[in-house]
C-alpha cells in the first residue's frame, strides 16, 4: 500500500488546504494557457472540466486508504460514481475539442455578484462575532445600497423590521437558538 | 375499503386548526413564490423547509406541499396578466393567456387557470391516493438490487431529460451522488473524504446543500444578469377583469381532464417535471382540438391544458416519492429532507409506520386545492402588487433567509457556511450550463443508491443486478436513457446531412 503518511495527510485540514491550492495553481496555469489558444471561446468550461477531473481524480485516489472491511469495501461506491464523472467529462472535452459545443455564454456584471459575495462572507464572519441580528441589520442595509436601492429610509426601516421579525418570529417563536456571537458573549454572558 | 377508513382519518387529522393554520399560510406563500419570476417552487420550499423542523411532522409537511402545490399555479398568474411566467411550468400557460389580457379578457386567463388549476390538482391527488397504497405494498418486496436498479434509473431519467446539456446534467447527478459519499460510511464505518472536520462525518446535510444549491446560486445568477429592477406591470394593476362563467368552465371540461390524467401521468417519472408536463399536455391539447389554428392567439382551451397538466403533475411527482422514496423533481427531492428531519424515511414503510401521516397529507393535498381556489380568486391584482418589490430588496432577503434556514437544522455555523459553499460552487457550474436539480437528486438518492447496493452484492454477488428480472429490466430502461441522447444527436446528425 503506498504512503500510509500521504493518505492521512491528504484526508487531513492541512490536505484539504494543500488541494484546493493545487487546484487554483491548475486552474491559473490552464487559464494563461488556454487564453492563447483557439479553444478561449470554450475557457470556462474547460476549466470546469479540469476543476472536476482533478477533484474526481484526487477522491480517487484517496480511496486507496479506505480500510477493507467486510465484502464490499468502502472505496467501491465512489470509484463508480468517479469512473461515470471522468466517461462525461472526456466526452464533453471530445465536444470542445471538435467545437460541436455551444461556446461559453458571454458574463454578465461578475463584479457585482463578487461584491455581494464579499459582503455575504463578511456576513457570516459578523456572525460569528456580532451573533445574527447586529450581523443581518448590517447585511440587509449593505448590499440593498450595493444594490442601488434609493431609499435610505426604507433601507432602515427593512433592516431594523427584519432584525425584529426574526428576532420574535425564529427565536422567541420558533425557538431556533440563533448565534449570539462571541464578543456579544464576552461582553455580556 | 382500507383507502376509505385511512382517507377518514386523514381528514380528521387535517381538519384542525394547526394544519388548516399551516395550509393557508402555505397556499399564500406558494401562490406568491410562484408568480415572482425570481423564485422558484423548489427554492421556496427548500427556505421554508428548516421552519418546519419545529412544527409536527404532519403540519410541516402539510405546508410544504401546499407551498409545492399553489406555486405551480402562481405562476400562471403574472403569465397571463404580464407575460412574465413565475415558474417554468407557465411558459406553456403564457401561450394564450398573455393573448387573452391583450384582447381585454385577463380576467377569462386567470379564471380558466385557477380552475383548470384546482381541478388538475384534484385529479392528480385522487390518483395518487388510488396507486399510492397497491405500489406501496410492492415496493416493500423489493430486492435491495431492485432498489440500486430504480435509484439508478431515477437519476438516468433526470439526466436524459436535461435537454441539450444532458451529459452537463449526468455530471451533475455523479457529482451529487459522490458528495454523498462524503462522512463516515454507512455500512463499514469508514470514514470518507472528511479531512479531519468533525462536522463532516455526518457528510453535508442536504438542507444547507438544497438552500445554497437553489437559492443562493440563483441570487448569484441574478446578480451577474443585472436583474436588480423591479418588474413593470404596466396597466395591469388598473383594469377591470371579468371571469368566466360556470357554462364557460364546463365547455372546457374535456381538455381539462384530459389534460389532468396525462399530467399525473408525466409527473410521476422523474425527471419529467410540470413545464414537461404542461408543455406536453398543451401540445396534445392542439392537436386534438377542433380549432387548432386558434391556439397561441388567445385560446382558453391552451390555457386550461397547460394549467391542469401543470397541477395533476404535482399529485404524480409524489408517487414514486411516498411509496419508493425516490423524488421525482427538484421541490419533490426538497420534501425528501422534509421528511429527514422528522426521522421519517420516505419509501413504503412509511404507509404501515405512519398511515396517518400519509392519509393526513393526501387530505391536505385535496383541502389545499379548495384554500387555492378561494385565494386565486382574491385575483391577479393583489399578486401582481407584491411581485413589484424590488430585487434590490427581496435578494438580500432571500439570503437572510437562507443563512436562518441552513442555521435552523443542526444549529451549526458550519451549515450556514458550506450553504454559501454551495451557492457558489452551484453558481459556476450554472454559469457553464451544469443544471442543479441533478446534483440534489444525487444527494438525496445517494445514500439509497449505495447503501442498495452494497447490501445487494453481499446477499448475492455482482451478479444479482442481471439475474433478477426487475432490477435488469430497470437497468436496461437506465442504460437505455442514457443513450437516447446520443441516439437523438446521431438521428440529428443524419437528418442534417440529408438536408446538405
Amino acid at each position: 500500500m503506498p504512503n500510509k503518511q500521504l493518505g492521512a495527510f491528504l484526508n487531513s485540514t492541512m490536505g484539504f488546504w494543500a488541494i484546493l491550492a493545487a487546484l487554483l495553481v491548475l486552474l491559473f496555469a490552464g487559464r494563461s494557457v488556454i487564453k492563447k489558444t483557439s479553444g478561449k471561446v470554450y475557457l470556462g468550461q474547460i476549466l470546469v472540466i479540469m476543476a472536476l477531473a482533478f477533484l474526481s481524480l484526487v477522491f480517487l485516489v484517496m480511496t486507496i486508504w479506505f480500510p477493507v472491511r467486510g465484502e464490499v469495501s468502502a472505496a467501491v461506491v465512489p470509484r463508480i460514481w468517479i469512473a461515470g464523472i471522468f466517461a462525461c467529462l472526456i466526452y464533453l472535452f471530445i465536444h470542445i475539442l471538435r467545437k460541436t459545443e455551444d461556446p461559453d455564454e458571454p458574463a454578465g456584471d461578475v463584479g457585482l455578484s463578487f461584491k455581494f459575495m464579499g459582503i455575504t462572507l463578511a456576513y457570516i464572519v459578523l456572525m460569528v462575532l456580532v451573533g445574527y441580528f447586529i450581523a443581518s441589520l448590517c447585511f440587509l442595509a449593505a448590499t440593498m445600497t450595493l444594490l442601488s436601492y434609493r431609499r435610505p429610509l426604507v433601507i432602515l426601516a427593512i433592516s431594523f423590521g427584519w432584525m425584529l421579525f426574526s428576532y420574535l418570529v425564529f427565536f422567541r417563536v420558533l425557538f431556533v437558538p440563533l448565534p449570539r456571537g462571541i464578543l456579544i458573549n464576552a461582553l455580556f454572558g | 375499503m382500507e383507502t376509505l377508513m385511512h382517507m377518514l382519518e386523514g381528514f380528521g387529522n387535517v381538519f384542525a386548526a394547526a394544519p388548516l393554520i399551516a395550509m393557508a399560510i402555505g397556499v399564500f406563500i406558494g401562490i406568491l413564490v410562484g408568480a415572482m419570476p425570481g423564485l422558484s417552487p423548489s427554492m421556496g420550499v427548500a427556505l421554508l423547509l428548516p421552519f418546519t423542523f419545529r412544527l409536527d411532522p404532519l403540519v410541516g409537511l402539510v405546508m410544504l406541499t401546499a407551498v409545492y402545490l399553489a406555486s405551480n399555479y402562481g405562476g400562471s398568474i403574472t403569465a397571463v396578466t404580464i407575460n412574465t411566467p413565475g415558474t417554468p411550468s407557465a411558459v406553456a400557460t403564457a401561450f394564450d393567456g398573455y393573448p387573452l389580457t391583450q384582447q381585454g379578457k385577463a380576467g377569462i386567463g386567470l379564471g380558466h387557470s385557477l380552475i383548470s388549476s384546482v381541478v388538475g390538482g384534484f385529479v392528480g391527488i385522487i390518483i395518487l391516493i388510488l396507486f399510492a397504497q397497491p405500489l406501496a405494498k410492492v415496493a416493500v418486496r423489493m430486492h435491495p438490487a431492485e432498489y440500486f436498479a430504480l435509484a439508478l434509473f431515477g437519476l438516468a431519467t433526470v439526466a436524459s431529460l436535461g435537454g441539450k446539456n444532458w451529459a452537463k446534467a449526468f455530471v451533475a447527478a455523479l457529482i451529487g451522488l459522490l458528495i454523498n459519499t462524503i462522512g463516515i460510511d454507512p455500512i463499514s464505518s469508514v470514514k470518507r473524504y472528511t479531512f479531519g472536520v468533525t462536522h463532516l462525518f455526518d457528510g453535508f446535510d442536504i438542507i444547507p446543500a438544497l438552500i445554497g444549491l437553489f437559492a443562493l446560486s440563483e441570487v448569484f445568477s441574478k446578480l451577474e444578469a443585472r436583474e436588480i429592477k423591479g418588474i413593470d406591470v404596466g396597466d395591469a394593476e388598473k383594469r377591470k377583469d371579468i371571469w368566466p362563467t360556470l357554462r364557460e368552465y364546463w365547455d372546457y371540461r374535456r381538455v381539462t381532464l384530459q389534460s389532468s390524467v396525462m399530467g399525473t401521468l408525466i409527473g410521476i417519472f422523474p425527471g419529467a417535471g410540470s413545464a414537461i408536463a404542461s408543455f406536453l399536455a398543451y401540445d396534445f391539447a392542439k392537436r386534438t382540438s377542433k380549432h387548432p389554428e386558434t391556439f397561441g392567439k388567445g385560446n382558453p382551451e391552451g390555457v386550461c391544458a397547460a394549467e391542469a397538466a401543470n397541477s395533476a403533475s404535482v399529485g404524480g411527482a409524489m408517487v414514486p416519492l411516498l411509496t419508493l422514496g425516490i423524488p421525482g423533481s427538484a421541490s419533490t427531492a426538497v420534501l425528501v429532507g422534509a421528511l429527514m428531519i422528522h426521522d421519517l424515511v420516505p419509501g413504503p414503510m412509511l404507509f404501515t409506520s405512519n398511515p396517518g401521516l400519509i392519509y393526513g397529507l393526501f387530505a391536505s393535498m385535496l383541502v389545499a386545492n379548495i384554500f387555492m381556489l378561494f385565494v386565486g380568486a382574491m385575483g391577479g391584482k393583489l399578486w401582481l402588487k407584491v411581485i413589484k418589490i424590488s430585487p434590490a430588496v427581496l435578494i438580500p432577503m432571500i439570503v437572510a433567509v437562507a443563512f436562518i434556514g441552513s442555521f435552523a437544522v443542526r444549529n451549526s455555523l458550519f451549515d450556514v457556511g458550506a450553504c454559501f459553499v454551495f451557492g457558489i460552487v452551484g453558481w459556476l457550474l450554472k454559469r457553464r450550463g451544469y443544471p442543479m436539480a441533478p446534483i440534489v437528486l444525487g444527494m438525496v438518492l445517494g445514500k439509497l443508491a449505495e447503501v442498495n447496493f452494497r447490501r445487494a452484492v453481499i446477499m448475492g454477488g455482482y451478479g444479482i443486478f442481471f439475474t433478477r428480472p426487475a432490477s435488469l429490466i430497470l437497468l436496461i430502461i437506465a442504460v437505455a436513457s442514457f443513450a437516447l441522447p446520443f441516439w437523438q444527436a446521431h438521428q440529428d446528425k443524419r437528418k442534417a446531412a440529408t438536408k446538405a
